[in-house]
């Protein structure tokens, strides 16, 4: 049972006299956008908070079109996964270009002004606070139920196609809540990856939602799976024995935020600090801070008149079959290291406050390029020192652990900020997601892997590749947001659908 | 009879005809479809999962979608677009006569929404893109006068006038006024509702559990609802009920349950015989 809020649904925009905040230059970082760039304007839900708890919902709307989905890199998959697994410099420029591709603006207009809402924004929220997966999935099974039951000819894809598409807009309202935000901010030292790991707010392109729904028998039955790590796929094509693999143009996003009235976490990430970070494996605790405005970070405004700047975000597409990991933090020096190489580009979009964050990205376990820093040594030697740095300290530990595996890092300061998440890959950890650990006979927690006693099945805290077939291709979702569970239920509910 | 209020000088109230009734009769209107498929079993396709994971993440969203509406109850249940000074305003509401749409006194009349409707788009048995019987707008209103006057939720009822007698041909719910409250504690009760869902208020979704209690004039239950509800019917019985009569209307979500009550429950109005007999004034009125 979900006892919801409030009966009677405020809908007005345009009729409420809203405010909308348009912020000043208020930060103290170093301003890297562009002349000329538009100032930002902070989405607020906060007018809507004007019906206070009453008959009539104190939360509103802010209806904006889904975005499209992801278009993939028009490249053969295998030929650039090999580009990239060789190239650091052709993979930072794949990830940069990724990001930008996430930032398309998708237009809103509230009370006669135009905002732009990224394109990443405005897709599906995972199974917490803004549930818009698990409607989705009561919504397919629903039809898939009326469509049985009047022999209609529709196949699952069909009707996952059609409910994906179907009444297509997302009410950011319901988004811009304050639970939803602080559940998105995971804290930086609680000392629990059950907690810290698992939340921040996850989104999903429509491709991905569209697959989870027509490859919905099959999920359901991923808890079940045992597939022996060292297995290979069940076809050359296929790795996951629960699933087909995600189609290309599929998106997975986490995010984070932070009150901006508390500061927003600002870790070094110069060569000096790589060093220390791989070597201790660790984000150092606690990190330092900072105190940007909404002009300097991404930032929107909750329905209690909170302002929330997006710290940090995962971005994860399927252009590769093992996915590319691209992963953004915020910073108050922007311009050095991983934000060194940053295309001016960036700056064009939400008046420049994506300007101030930086970049890492992996795209296989084993680091392939034998010099990761070279191609950076003479534009961009901040960038090369931290890659150096980090590489070798990479190439040590790795020489010293019994795979002997030189690998990729990728690790994001304000998210990965367990004990020894710092000196991660994002896709070695995904590499377990759905898998079953037969030591303790019981389902793959990521927290798993970053437990020192536990290196024997998760080496080197999980960075190198260890199986040969990924039961969920690489998606945690579907065990720490419970979609096989919440597919059970909407199929079993009357009148039960049987496979 | 409870008083009430009109937001029209035309709705003048017939001159009173017997007692408060126990029940109001339905009406099974003239359209007439196909009759629905029974529900399941469906095909096997022949892939079973055993040992299912036993425990569910999270909360549980337990209404069903409806998707065909072509029947009754279903046409009988109508979605309403409210637009009102302030703005524009979703619930439900449902046949109850001829010329009768009735919903909560709050769709109709709100201090928040600036006072009287200005005008209500209602569309019987909407599903989702689909107005099987099309739409009908009127700007003709009444509410009990307790809520008007004093919000009371108790009195949170109120009524839609149609110019066109739209159930002569959809049919119209039967009412039934609740004797004795202990009598329905622990009977299953069903709401179906227009709630907000994937983005828009176009899917009648449905939702049965037992009855919690009545308590300070309120009808308190467990049952799912959301956002767009209100003015939603309850009737006693499971979501499949074929000619069900109307106990209640939804009103109130958890938040406006009195905490001294201790129950995590949604609210709404039951009907005494004399919202009954407010029902049938309406109803002979318009």
């Amino acid at each position: 049972m979900r006892i919801m809020t409030r009966s009677m649904r405020w809908s007005a925009i345009a009729a409420t006299g809203m405010s909308l905040t348009a912020c000043g230059p208020t930060g103290s970082s170093e301003n890297p956008q562009s002349a000329g760039a538009a100032a930002p304007k902070v989405l607020s839900a906060a007018h809507l908070g004007g019906l206070k708890a009453g008959e009539a919902s104190p939360a509103g709307r802010i209806v904006i079109g889904r975005g499209k989905d992801y278009e993939p890199i028009a490249e053969d998959s295998a030929g650039l996964a090999a580009r990239l697994e060789k190239s650091m410099a052709e993979r930072r420029q794949i990830g940069w270009r990724i990001v930008e591709a996430m930032l398309q603006p998708q237009p809103l207009t509230l009370g006669g002004q135009e905002f732009q809402v990224p394109l990443w924004h405005t897709w599906y929220e995972g199974t917490r606070g803004n549930a818009e997966v698990p409607d989705k999935i009561k919504l397919f099974f629903a039809k898939l139920k009326a469509c049985r039951a009047s022999n209609c000819p529709k196949t699952m894809e069909q009707i996952a196609a059609e409910t994906v598409a179907d009444n297509d807009v997302k009410d950011l309202g319901l988004s811009l809540t304050d639970e939803n935000l602080v559940r998105m901010a995971p804290g930086q030292a609680s000392g629990s990856p059950h907690d810290d790991l698992g939340r921040g707010g996850t989104l999903f392109s429509p491709s991905f939602v569209e697959h989870i729904l027509s490859q919905a028998r099959q999920i359901e039955g991923c808890p079940q799976l045992r597939t022996d790590e060292s297995a290979p796929g069940p076809s050359p094509t296929q790795f996951s024995h629960c699933l087909a693999e995600f189609p290309r143009s599929a998106v997975m996003v986490k995010t984070a935020w932070k009150e901006l009235d508390q500061g927003v976490p600002a870790p070094a990430t110069d060569s000096g600090a790589m060093t220390t970070l791989i070597s201790a494996g660790t984000w150092p605790k606690p990190p330092p801070m900072a105190a940007p405005g909404p002009d300097k970070i991404y930032t929107v405004e909750s329905t209690g008149g909170q302002k929330y700047g997006l710290r940090a975000i995962h971005f994860s597409t399927k252009d590769i079959r093992e996915w590319i990991w691209v992963s953004l933090w915020w910073s108050p020096n922007p311009n050095s290291d991983f934000g060194q190489d940053r295309p001016a580009s960036i700056a064009r979009y939400n008046g420049g406050v994506w300007a101030n964050y930086k970049m890492c990205v992996t795209t296989s376990f084993v680091e392939g390029d034998p010099a990761p820093w070279a191609a950076f040594e003479q534009g961009q030697p901040q960038l090369a020192a931290a890659l150096k740095a980090s590489h070798q300290a990479l190439v040590a530990k790795g020489a010293a652990s019994p795979d002997r595996q030189k690998t990729t890092w990728c690790s994001n300061p304000d998210i990965e900020t367990d004990d020894n998440n710092g000196a991660t890959n994002c896709i070695g950890c995904h590499q377990y997601a759905a898998s079953w650990d037969p030591d303790v006979n019981q389902a793959t927690h990521f927290s798993f892997t970053l437990d020192p006693s536990r290196q024997a099945r998760y080496p080197q805290f999980s960075r190198s590749r260890r199986r040969n077939n990924f039961p969920s291709d690489f998606t945690w979702t579907f065990r720490h947001e419970g979609t096989p569970q919440i597919i059970r239920r909407e199929r079993e509910r009357p009148p039960r659908l049987d496979w | 009879m409870l008083a009430f209020e009109s937001n029209s000088p035309d709705l003048v109230a017939p001159p009173p005809q017997g007692g408060a009734p126990e029940r109001l009769g339905g009406h099974a209107g003239t359209v007439a479809f196909p009759p629905p498929r029974p529900p399941g079993p469906f095909r096997a396709l022949g892939l079973q999962f055993r040992n299912m994971v036993a425990s569910i993440i999270g909360d549980e969203d337990d209404r069903g979608i409806f998707f065909d509406t072509r029947h009754r109850p279903e046409r009988l249940v109508c979605a309403l677009v409210i637009k009102a000074a302030n703005g524009l305003f979703h619930g439900t509401g449902w046949l109850a006569g001829p010329r009768l749409v009735v919903t909560c006194g709050h769709c109709v009349f709100h201090p928040r929404m600036g006072g009287w409707a200005q005008s209500i788009e209602l569309a019987p048995g909407l599903s989702e893109s689909t107005k099987p019987f099309g739409t009908a707008t009127s700007t003709r209103f009444s509410a009990a006068q307790a809520w008007i006057r004093d919000g009371d939720k108790a009195a949170d009822i109120g009524a839609i006038h149609l110019s066109e007698a739209l159930g002569e041909r959809l049919g119209w719910f039967a009412a039934e006024a609740i004797p004795h409250p202990q009598a329905i504690v622990g009977q299953v009760a069903t709401i179906a509702g227009y709630p907000l869902f994937d983005g828009g208020y176009s899917r009648q979704m449905k939702h049965s559990e037992a009855i919690t209690g009545i308590a300070a004039g309120r009808l308190f239950y467990p049952i799912d609802t959301g956002e767009g509800q209100s003015g939603a019917p309850i009737w006693l019985g499971g979501v499949s009920e074929a000619d069900p009569a109307v106990i209640g209307v939804h009103a109130y979500e958890e938040e406006q349950t009195p905490a001294h009550l201790n129950v995590e429950a949604n609210s709404g109005t039951p009907f005494s015989q004399d919202a009954l007999q407010l029902i049938r004034t309406w109803r002979d009125m318009a």
